[in-house]
């Protein structure tokens, strides 16, 4: 089945505690028929599943992830029906709702004339509803006191594991308490009469064990049902050890001195109550992680103030059309993508392309959505509206990559996943070596440094360790303007030894310019130019555009040409004012037999400057000529030397002769410049590149770079550029600027460090930790304890990468 | 949202402590003096 063919699914999952549960949904939607890619992101609580439709569908997933033991979340939306007339309007509504896909279940009450939806986020929008409702004749509005219903759940879910950790934390401080008595050095403390009685500790650890830990003990069981084990196992069977021994203490205790039995009702109590903690400070950091796509949607504008019917309305963001025309005053954002119709102004596009200076718009030019009217009021005609703006497609893309699995993570879900039986097995050891060998009898000693291994064993950092650093290293990217499409291409970049850079429109700005006029014949300047661009007016050749641009920029009006002929490959023939005109290569001349052997050593010299130069003859004499060149960007030389600074070999490709090519290329400070290549032999020189060991990433923005882009193992397009160069590209450069390259590779750099240290300390933690508590030198409240923190230190290292400053010159 | 579970934990903490009042204060014997606040630690002493 083609790619195209396939549909691609995003589902927000809850209930994953640690990478073993990512691991077994992800390998339980790639078992399913039909099923061609299925990735679970344990930071995003996401999964992501490429299918094919006729064989499986939504509903499969759905029923597969519940199956497993989690809860495939759906928001619920609540509106006002209008226009409603009898039970057939509402039926007609609600059976019209369900067929969407994405629509869970919706039920409309017609006495109330309300809507329910239930409803995934990722498929369907309130929007999407309101016009399918719209479309069946009716109308729907948002219900003004349940606006607010649709609060992320995440934050809903953090406040009560809040709850849960203020509840476990009031009532293990008096165990905790307790406990001071244990130590030596602690013995100077009061601890009350009553908190020391097992009864009272058992009245105290109970709610604790059962109430807040009933999370452990469900999501155990599922895991165990699954015939796998995870986080949720390792803490419900540690905890139980020490709770349910201690009971059994209490027990026997009954008609001796209360007092003197050894009791763990602490141990568990605190370890719920720290690893409560952990999970907070996990959700916490989780959620700020995200913040580059909530910062991406915060820079939309919610009203935009249209013409329609000759009125000027200000509407909702969703309901502008394309072909609208919008207003936009200065200081205003533009709402969408558009092309403007009147007026100009400097347009701050710093948001979506990182570049700081304001770009000059007047008509015709286009406009993108969420960019700031600086100063001058414009009249915008909507292009593009909805999912199709720039800045929507900017937020899949980033949501893509943050969802998306980097191949250095595999390794760690595969360890997460056969962890936890080692781990079990590991402390079974431990106990009986404790129990028969070290400490003969002592079945107390020997269960707390049971418990203390399997608390200290909770893979919970390894699996975060990758997602999370992906998550924000994509994110920190995107507000530079670097769009990684995902999270091999995350990883792969920081490996690039060769950048290969396109040259028009990459290197240069693509839009040649007219740079030098030479007169030689008996004639004035002015009329010289005038009779050229009059000649060239009719040409839609992008040289005669420029020609006839730089022209008209001097203040020289143009005549109409009273004959115009273009030959191919070779130039213009015109009529103007009487004169006949020749423009054009040498070969035009020599075609029409024009003596040019004076022209020869300035056309040449003309061209080792990069430029192109056209001979103008006039009543069959020649006359002049006039030069055009594609201009260098500003930022490319400076760009140029801090990729080689960096240690990367750099060389320009194009399809210009050798001279207009190592022209440009000394001016930027390129080494190596491969020139007269046709379109598709850029892929082939790339390829030859590849072939001598070399990682090369490709650097262009037309439709003809797409192979060469495709080919190389990273391919980076001009954000700039064609829609087709983005689609074959593994990032897009939203800013012109080729400092985006060494941007990008910089934070591949520091994404991949971030990682490997994550990673490092994750292994390092656990593989440390083992032996550490089976040798017994950990309580089972410190294992707690480090295992909770543990994970929200991975989280906050990968935070560090949003702070990250990329515009270094050093790198 | 937070207060309610503070307030829960709180008053369930209180209901023990009133029980175990009440407990000692009617009906358990007196404790004996030979006093050792023994937890999981082997009293070395005992031994």
């Amino acid at each position: 089945m083609s790619d195209a063919a396939l549909k691609e699914v995003q589902l927000p999952i809850s209930g994953m505690t640690c990478a073993a549960c990512s691991s077994r949904i992800e390998k339980g939607l790639n078992k399913l028929d039909g099923v061609q890619e299925a990735n679970v992101n344990l930071a995003l609580e996401k999964a992501s599943v490429k299918y094919n439709p006729d064989v499986t569908s939504v509903e499969a997933f759905e029923k597969k992830i519940e199956d497993l033991g989690y809860t495939v979340v759906s928001e619920k939306a609540e509106f006002e029906l209008l226009g409603m007339t009898c039970a057939t309007c509402s039926q007609r509504i609600e059976k019209g709702l369900n067929k969407m896909a994405g629509v869970k279940k919706a039920v409309v009450n017609l006495a109330l004339e309300t809507a329910t939806v239930e409803y995934n986020p990722e498929q369907v929008s309130v929007q999407d509803m309101f016009k399918k409702v719209e479309n069946l004749g009716y109308q729907a509005k948002v219900k003004q006191d349940a606006e607010n219903e649709g609060a992320d759940y995440r934050e809903k879910e953090i406040e009560k594991q809040k709850g849960k950790f203020i509840f476990s934390l009031i009532l293990s401080l008096p165990l905790f308490w307790s406990m001071v008595g244990h130590f030596e050095f602690t013995q100077f403390i009061y601890v009350p009469d009553m908190f020391m009685n097992p009864w009272v500790q058992l009245a105290l650890a109970t709610p604790v064990q059962f109430f807040i830990g009933k999370q452990f003990y469900v999501g155990a069981y599922k895991a165990l049902k699954n015939k796998s084990a995870n986080m949720d196992v390792l803490v419900a069977l540690g905890t139980s050890a020490a709770y349910f021994y201690s009971l059994y203490q209490s027990i026997l205790s009954i008609g001796t001195n209360a007092h003197m039995v050894e009791l763990y009702y602490e141990t568990s109590a605190i370890l719920i109550t720290l690893i409560i903690l952990g999970k907070l400070f996990e959700a916490r950091a989780k959620g700020r992680s995200s913040e580059a796509i909530k910062k991406l949607m915060g820079l939309q504008a919610k009203t935009a103030t249209v013409l329609r019917n000759g009125e000027e309305l200000e509407i909702p963001l969703e309901d502008v059309l394309v072909g609208d025309i919008i207003y936009v005053k200065p200081g205003e954002k533009i709402p969408v993508d558009g092309e403007i119709t009147e007026g100009q102004s400097a347009l701050d596009e710093s948001m979506l392309t990182g570049e700081s200076v304001p770009v000059d718009k007047s008509v015709g030019d286009t406009v993108i959505g969420s960019t700031i009217n600086k100063n001058g009021f414009l009249k915008i005609k909507a292009t593009k509206v909805g999912k199709d703006t720039a800045l929507s497609q900017i937020i899949k893309v980033v949501e893509e990559a943050q969802g998306s699995k980097a191949p250095i993570q595999r390794l760690a879900d595969k360890i997460s996943g056969i962890f936890v039986p080692i781990v079990v097995s590991i402390a079974v050891i431990t106990f009986f070596v404790w129990y028969l060998w070290v400490s003969p009898g002592e079945f107390a000693e020997a269960l707390e440094k049971l418990i203390a291994v399997l608390v200290i064993a909770c893979p919970c950092a390894l699996g975060l360790a990758t997602p999370t650093s992906i998550m924000a290293g994509s994110g920190r990217a995107a507000e530079y303007g670097v769009l990684f499409k995902g999270g091999e291409h995350l990883e792969l970049t920081h490996e690039i030894t060769t950048v290969v850079l396109d040259k028009t429109g990459t290197v240069t700005h693509g839009k040649p310019v007219l740079t030098d006029v030479i007169v030689e014949g008996n004639m004035e300047e002015d009329t010289f130019l005038q009779l050229s661009g009059s000649a060239e007016r009719q040409s839609e050749h992008p040289l005669a555009e420029a020609i006839v641009k730089g022209i008209k920029e001097k203040g020289i009006t143009l005549l109409n040409p009273e004959e115009f002929e273009a030959i191919p490959g070779f130039g213009i023939k015109a009529r103007v004012d009487g004169k006949d005109l020749l423009i054009g290569t040498r070969r035009l001349m020599q075609k029409y037999e024009i003596d040019i052997d004076t022209a020869q050593a300035k056309m040449e010299s003309l061209e080792d400057n990069g430029k192109t130069a056209m001979l103008v003859a006039v009543d069959e004499q020649y006359m002049g000529i006039v030069a055009v060149a594609d201009t260098v960007k500003e930022t490319s030389k400076e760009a140029i030397k801090r990729l080689k600074d960096m240690g990367l070999e750099v060389v320009m490709i194009t399809g210009d002769n050798k001279r207009t090519a190592q022209a440009i290329a000394d001016e930027v400070g390129i080494d190596a410049a491969i020139a007269e290549v046709l379109p598709e032999g850029k892929a082939d020189e790339v390829k030859k590149l590849q072939e001598q060991g070399k990682k090369v990433a490709m650097v262009g923005d037309g439709i003809n770079d797409a192979p060469a882009l495709a080919v190389a193992d990273i391919g980076m397009a001009i954000g700039t550029g064609t829609d087709v160069a983005m689609e074959a590209a593994d990032i897009t450069l939203m800013r012109g600027d080729l400092n985006s390259i060494a941007d990008a590779i910089l934070m591949s750099k520091k994404t991949i460090r971030n990682i490997r240290q994550n990673l490092f300390w994750a292994f390092a933690y656990n593989t440390l930790g083992i032996p550490v508590a089976a040798l017994g030198f950990l309580a089972p409240w410190l294992a707690g304890a480090a295992m909770a923190f543990s994970s929200v230190s991975v989280v906050l290292n990968a935070l560090r990468l949003q702070r990250v400053k990329l515009n270094e010159k050093n790198g | 949202m937070m207060k309610k579970w503070a307030g829960a934990a709180i008053a369930y903490l209180v209901l023990v402590m009133a029980g175990y009042t009440i407990y000692d204060g009617f009906f358990a014997e007196p404790v004996q003096e030979q006093h050792e606040p023994e937890n999981h630690e082997v009293n070395e002493d005992a031994e």
